[in-house]
């Protein structure tokens, strides 16, 4: 009868063991993050709380940045990529637009397609973006008062015109913005801030253990 | 035989499941001890150079008037130099070491100065106000090399108060006597910036919502910030505060807090506390994290 006891005992001991080690450490950031509202690639509002259940990463730039964005989202992607497709399911990849003038829904959900279909971009009126931005102490700034014709830029995906003197009419500001990517856990509290020199396998590792909570 | 395994399996077992809310818990001891003793030290100071300043703290030890009396007479101003904490003995014991440097004008009217080096050592059972057992000193060489920086009273009052109000935060509710805080506790309005929360209403009520999101844990000082308005008057203070511990739900969290109080003093030189704003801040994880790209 002991040894049963015993061995019952031992289990638990185990049990609670593995079950810190596959559960995260990760302190909540007060104060960092919260409820919003926003409309999403296909035109549709859209809430924070939609993402309830899910692991967020999340991201702030716009679609005509030339050098941060693009890699961002290109280490998201290899990130996505690692994980296991059950894992990939309860992880959501959001892209913010601080530029939502220009970000239409459409515009941006082909963007953001290019990276990865199941990632997920937001974009909204200047008030709900600047509210997201605050919510996160985020930032960003234009970089000339001056609006540059985006075929001078260097894009991965351009936005789509009717025809070629439109396009060549195209105008858009340039941006400066943080870089920091948001880790949210299933209930969207902030657990870690992470950026692209994080390595991959050191991110997955926390996504899972947010998963596992 | 078989019993004994069987508890001290209990034991290991209940041991694993705890460890993370003891840290929590020896969290509050800390803070909550460290910041109640650095108000006592600042209102021993502060009542050396104001004669009008009310000592408030237990000064019933025998060996009060000889700690007092190695003192010397007409002091200007106190220069602390360095501080240093150490628990000894049991977990109800420290020794708070502070260096000083003592201006003070002798019999002919000269400014002079000494330097010493305090050992405090306090007895602080939880969430009480800290007890003085001894003083041990050690006067060092004058140095001349002392650059004299005028800090008058407030300098010790600030930190009185700011100390003693973390205390308070911490849970030492006895603090009160330390900020003044009979009645501006009651009359002061404190608005709440947590990210998408936000609130403005009484001190007690605001702390209660606050309680949601830092349920148990310790408030460290980092920075002060004071500026003085209207004839020194009035006070703005600026406190930067790292926040750890865990929230209703058990959770761990971590915050910078970034309080701004509202100080008015009054007719009789007692500090009144006028309004208190907090907004949490982006904690300083990542050297990156302020970039822009």
């Amino acid at each position: 009868m002991l040894k049963l006891v015993l061995f019952s005992m031992l289990l638990l001991i185990n049990a609670a063991n593995v079950a810190n080690a596959e559960e995260s450490t990760l302190p909540i950031l007060s104060g960092i993050g919260g409820e919003f509202s926003a409309i999403d690639a296909d035109g549709k509002a859209i809430e924070s709380t939609d993402f309830t259940g899910n692991v967020v990463v999340l991201a702030f730039g716009y679609t005509n940045c030339a050098d941060i964005c693009p890699f961002t989202l290109g280490y998201l992607k290899r990130l996505y990529a690692g994980l296991r497709a059950e894992e990939q399911q309860q992880t959501r990849i959001v892209f913010v637009t601080i530029d939502p003038e220009y970000d239409t829904p459409g515009h941006l959900k082909g963007f953001i397609g290019h990276f990865n279909k199941d990632f997920v971009g937001l974009s909204g009126t200047q008030e709900q973006i600047d509210y997201i931005v605050s919510l996160y102490q985020a930032e960003y700034k234009p970089l000339s008062v001056l609006e540059i014709p985006t075929q001078n830029i260097r894009r991965v995906n351009p936005k789509l015109f009717a025809d070629e003197q439109e396009a060549k009419e195209d105008k858009a500001s340039l941006f400066s913005h943080t870089v920091t990517l948001y880790l949210l856990d299933k209930e969207g509290y902030t657990r870690s801030l992470e950026y692209t020199g994080t390595p991959v396998n050191e991110f997955i590792e926390k996504i899972r253990g947010l998963i596992n909570e | 035989m078989k019993s004994n395994v069987l508890r001290i399996m209990i034991l290991l077992f209940v041991g694993a499941v705890n460890a993370a809310s003891t840290e929590v818990e020896e969290r509050v001891a800390y803070t909550s001890s460290l910041n109640a003793m650095v108000s006592v030290v600042m209102n021993w100071y502060d009542s050396l150079v104001d004669s009008n300043q009310v000592i408030l703290f237990d000064k019933s030890g025998s060996n009060w008037d000889d700690y007092r009396s190695i003192y010397p007479n007409n002091i200007s101003h106190i220069e602390l130099t360095g501080t240093d904490l150490i628990k000894i003995g049991d977990n109800t014991q420290y020794q708070f070491t502070t260096q000083v440097a003592i201006f003070y004008n002798d019999n002919d009217g000269k400014n002079q100065h000494q330097q010493l080096t305090e050992h405090f050592v306090f007895d602080v059972p939880f969430l009480q106000i800290p007890i003085i057992k001894t003083i041990t000193r050690q006067q060092l060489e004058q140095n001349t090399a002392v650059v004299k920086q005028e800090l008058n009273s407030s300098y010790f009052k600030v930190r009185q108060f700011s100390y003693s109000w973390l205390a308070y935060l911490d849970g030492i509710s006895t603090m009160t006597d330390f900020m003044n805080g009979s009645d501006w506790l009651q009359d002061a309005p404190y608005s709440l910036k947590i990210g998408g929360l936000e609130l403005t209403d009484s001190i007690s009520s605001v702390l209660l919502q606050r309680k949601k999101y830092l349920a148990k844990g310790g408030h460290k000082l980092r920075s002060i910030d004071v500026q003085q308005h209207d004839e020194d008057k009035n006070i703005t203070l600026n406190l930067i505060i790292e926040w750890r511990g865990e929230n209703a739900q058990g959770k761990p969290v971590i915050a910078k807090i970034h309080q701004e109080i509202a100080l008015k003093i009054m007719e009789n030189s007692s500090w009144k506390v006028v309004s208190i704003k907090e907004e949490h801040l982006l904690p300083d994880l990542k050297p990156w994290q302020g970039y822009l790209c």
